[in-house]
Formats: structure tokens, sequence, C-alpha cells
């Protein structure tokens, strides 16, 4: 079974926001009410003339010790074969214990007004018909098609990649094991599946 | 536009959440004191009302667990599914376990109601059993609503074990004013009670010490998170005040300066509820996340 991940190279990030569009329209998140399952912050830094202008695209880590999973009371956080962190939107209660214990802000509520709201923009075909928590799945239906995720595949610069892990031939293998890309917060032990170059 | 976006506050919990650990701990500190009751000095009505007090407190907690906070209520039937490592499901059973052998325990003093008598004889030899297991309840309750907070390492202000045992030093303080003002004792007993008072408010000011430690030399989340509990008005005069000091000088003055007052435990009472309600509605409403940006 492959170990799926993802690296984002923020050297080549221009903060186009392609991933972020692209995703909202694979999976109909919500970005009437701004809420994304991956957004780029556009971070400036620094004083005149020292400055400067980072893009950090933001996602789920799909951890491997998901702190989000041990808190869910309901086990609607649940990981899928392929090791994906998902959201079971039948049996979520909404307690947003989740959210609390995420320590990347990778989930939000998809609440009432923007069930109602995405039942008037796409009708019959609305993927969220309950409220829940929501997170990025990885594009699981995608990637189970032979797919990349939706954000991966639109990047016109490369910055994300996606593939296997353990794979010492693929992009994300050879740029994790050389240690060019590197998780967020390693230290609190939630085994991210993303990893960043900086 | 350039974003801020380093320190954020947390999104996921409101005020009702705090008013859920406050009534839950406050509720779990009268069921443990019931049963303590049960063996000291306890008069006819005494069980029965704490009891009842108590089961009143954990209905207004689930009310706020449930219909105020969840998105989506009727599945709080799934919340049992984690139970093994869901702070969220410990929480639930320890309501119900509350209920129903907070329940059980009491029966057994309604004795003289004759559609009860049957019932109550039939209980009365397990009712130290169920009454300890309702107190064991009630004493984790605010251990554990405690923990929901301070479990999850991503909001440092919360992530202490510190948050938890202030949670259940200030609900037992709570609890006894409480039971002081709804069944006035004199001589001895008073100064007990006093003195109990005392002895938790002084635990809870040493607590409250190691907490603002914590939030100073902790991570930048909890520095600032500290900050801006600090910089509202409100908890400031309701907890370090109001909540903690005048408790501990006032109980210190009844216990050693020998007063025996009608109004210190109502004013005690008081003083304690507006301070705990304070403590945990601006822990929540100022928790800090960051997003671990590499910039």
């Amino acid at each position: 079974m492959s170990r799926y991940g993802m690296v984002i190279d923020l050297r080549s990030c221009v903060g186009c926001q392609a991933c972020s569009a692209a995703c909202a329209l694979e999976n109909q998140t919500p970005y009437w009410s701004d809420k994304w399952r991956t957004k780029v912050m556009d971070i400036q830094k620094g004083e005149y003339p020292s400055t400067g202008r980072y893009f950090v695209p933001t996602i789920c880590m799909h951890c491997e010790e998901p702190a989000c999973m041990t808190v869910c009371p309901s086990k609607a956080t649940f990981k899928s074969d392929e090791g994906f962190v998902l959201v079971n939107y039948d049996t979520c209660l909404g307690c947003k214990a989740c959210m609390a214990a995420c320590p990347y802000g990778a989930r939000y509520v998809y609440d009432k007004k923007d069930v109602a709201q995405e039942k008037e923009v796409y009708g019959e075909a609305s993927q969220h018909k309950k409220v829940h928590v929501d997170k990025c799945t990885f594009c699981q239906d995608r990637v189970t098609r032979g797919l990349e995720p939706a954000c991966v595949s639109t990047c016109p610069t490369l910055s994300r990649q996606f593939g296997d892990l353990d794979d010492p031939t693929s992009t994300v293998g050879k740029a994790v094991s050389s240690g060019l890309a590197k998780p967020l917060r390693p230290d609190l032990g939630t085994k991210p599946r993303v990893y960043y170059i900086y | 536009m350039a974003q801020p976006m380093h320190v954020e506050r947390q999104e996921a919990y409101e005020w009702p959440v705090s008013v859920y650990l406050f009534f839950g701990g406050f509720g779990g500190a009268l069921m443990a004191l019931a049963f303590i009751f049960h063996f000291f000095a306890a008069t006819q009505t005494m069980i029965p009302l704490t009891v009842v007090s108590a089961l009143v407190l954990f209905a207004l907690a689930g009310a706020f667990l449930v219909f105020f906070d969840l998105e989506r209520p009727i599945n709080a039937i799934f919340s049992l599914n984690n139970f093994t490592k869901s702070g969220v499901s410990w929480d639930v059973i320890l309501i119900g376990l509350n209920y129903v052998a907070g329940i059980l325990f009491v029966l057994p003093q309604f004795a003289y109601v004759p559609a009860l008598s049957g019932i109550s004889q039939a209980l009365t030899p397990y009712q130290v059993f169920f009454g300890a297991i309702a107190a064991l309840a009630g004493f984790l309750f605010p251990i554990i609503s405690g923990g929901l907070l301070a479990a999850p390492a991503s909001i440092p202000l919360w992530h202490t074990p510190a948050l938890p045992l202030l949670f259940l030093i200030t609900s037992f303080e709570l609890a006894l004013a409480f039971l002081g003002s709804l069944f006035p004792v004199s001589g001895t007993l008073y100064t007990v009670l006093a003195g109990g008072i005392f002895a938790l408010s002084l635990l809870a000011f040493g607590i409250s010490l190691a907490y603002l430690e914590h939030t100073h030399n902790g991570p930048v989340e909890a520095t600032e998170g500290m900050h801006r509990m600090l910089k509202t008005p409100r908890f400031l005069l309701l907890y370090p005040l109001i909540g903690l000091l005048f408790p501990l000088v006032l109980s210190a003055y009844l216990v050693f300066g020998g007063l025996e007052s009608t109004w210190a435990m109502p004013a005690l009472t008081v003083a304690l509820f507006l301070g705990g309600f304070a403590l945990r509605n601006c822990l929540v409403l100022n928790g800090i996340e960051t997003y671990p940006w590499p910039y």
C-alpha cells in the first residue's frame, strides 16, 4: 500500500490561489463564506528596505498520528485504507473538538448556511448535504482513480507534488528522504504527511 | 494584503463551552460532597437537596453541551463511539453515571414516601455503593472536562495540567460555599466549612500562580492569550479579585478571626460563582493558536 503524501515547495509558490479555486470547485467547499480546505497565506515580513513576501499554502497534513482522530467522540474522523484522514458526514456531531485539537488549523464547520448555499449553487449535485466539520480529503476519489489531487494538478509552478513517500524514485520520496522537505511542528508527534520546502 | 496570521484566536469553542464546563464542574463537586455529607452531619433534607441541585446543574451542562454547542445535537447518540480516548465521550459517560448512580443513591432517603418505600428499602443496602459511584463521577467531571481543553497541544494557553486542577478546586470551593448558604450551620461545623473553603482558596491561589508561570514562560501563544485575558477588565475584576482574593481573605478571617456571620457564605457563593465562570469563560474565549508557518 502506498504511503501518500504531499510536498509543497514554498520557493516556487507565486500565491496565485489556483489550488484554492480548483479545490473549491472539485470539493464544493464554501468559498462564499471564505472557508477553504486549502488556502494560500500571504505573509509580508520586515520593514523597508528589508522586507520579504512569502506565500504559504495550507492544507490538512493527513497526519499518521492525527490529534483530531483521537479526540473525536463519534469516530467520525477516521483513516482510510490509503492513510487519508477523513470525516464521516453522517456521524459527525459538530462538537468541534477536532478543530481545537488540530495544530494546523485545517478544519472548519460546514454549517447550515453553507449547506443551504451549496444547494443553491450546485443543486442536486451538491456533495455536502449535512452540517459537519470539513477538511481536505487529499481528493480521495481522484487518487483512487489514479489522478492527482485537484490542487496538485492545477498548480502552474509545480509547487505541489503528490505521491508515495516510501517510493525512493518519486519526486516526493526524493524530497523527503534527502531532508530537503520538512514537516511542520514535528515536535507535536503527529507525523504529518505534508512536507514543506523553504 | 498582508495577513498577520501567526497568532489567531481559536475558532472551535465559544461561550457555551464555558457554561458547560462551569455548571458541570459545580454539579460534580456537589455530587461528591453529597456523598461525603452522607457520613457526616447530614440532615433529612440535606442529601436529597444537594443531589437534586447537582442533577439540575448537570442538566444545564448537558443542555449547553448538546443544544448550544453541537452543530448536530441529534448525532449526540454517536458520542460514545470513542469512549476509550475521547474526552467528550467521557464527559457524556460521567453525566450519565451521575444521573443513574445519583438517583439510586438518593432514593433510600425517600423511604417515608409511601409510593417509594418499597424501592427505597430495596436500595438501602447499596446506597453507599451508588453514592461512591456518583461521587467518583462527580469528582472526575471537572478533571475530564478540564482535560478537554488541556489535552491537545494545539492551544498552549490550555495545554497544562494546572487547568483541570484549577477547575476541580474552584468547583469544590463553590460547592462548599453554596452548601454553606443552603444549610446554615454554626459552631465547630461552621469553622470546619470555612476552613475547607480557606484551604481550597489557598490551593486555587497556588495553582493560579503556577498557571500564570506557565503562561509567562511558556509558548508565545500562551503568553499572548494571558495578555489578552489580563487586558479584559471583566476577567481582572471577576477572577483574581472577586473570585480568588476575596474568598481567600474572607475565609481566612472566618477561620482565624472567629467570625461567624450569616452573610459570609452567601457572599462567598456569589463571589466564587462569578469568579469561577469568568475564569472559564475568559480562558475559552482567549485560547490562542498559531499555524506553524515556516516564516
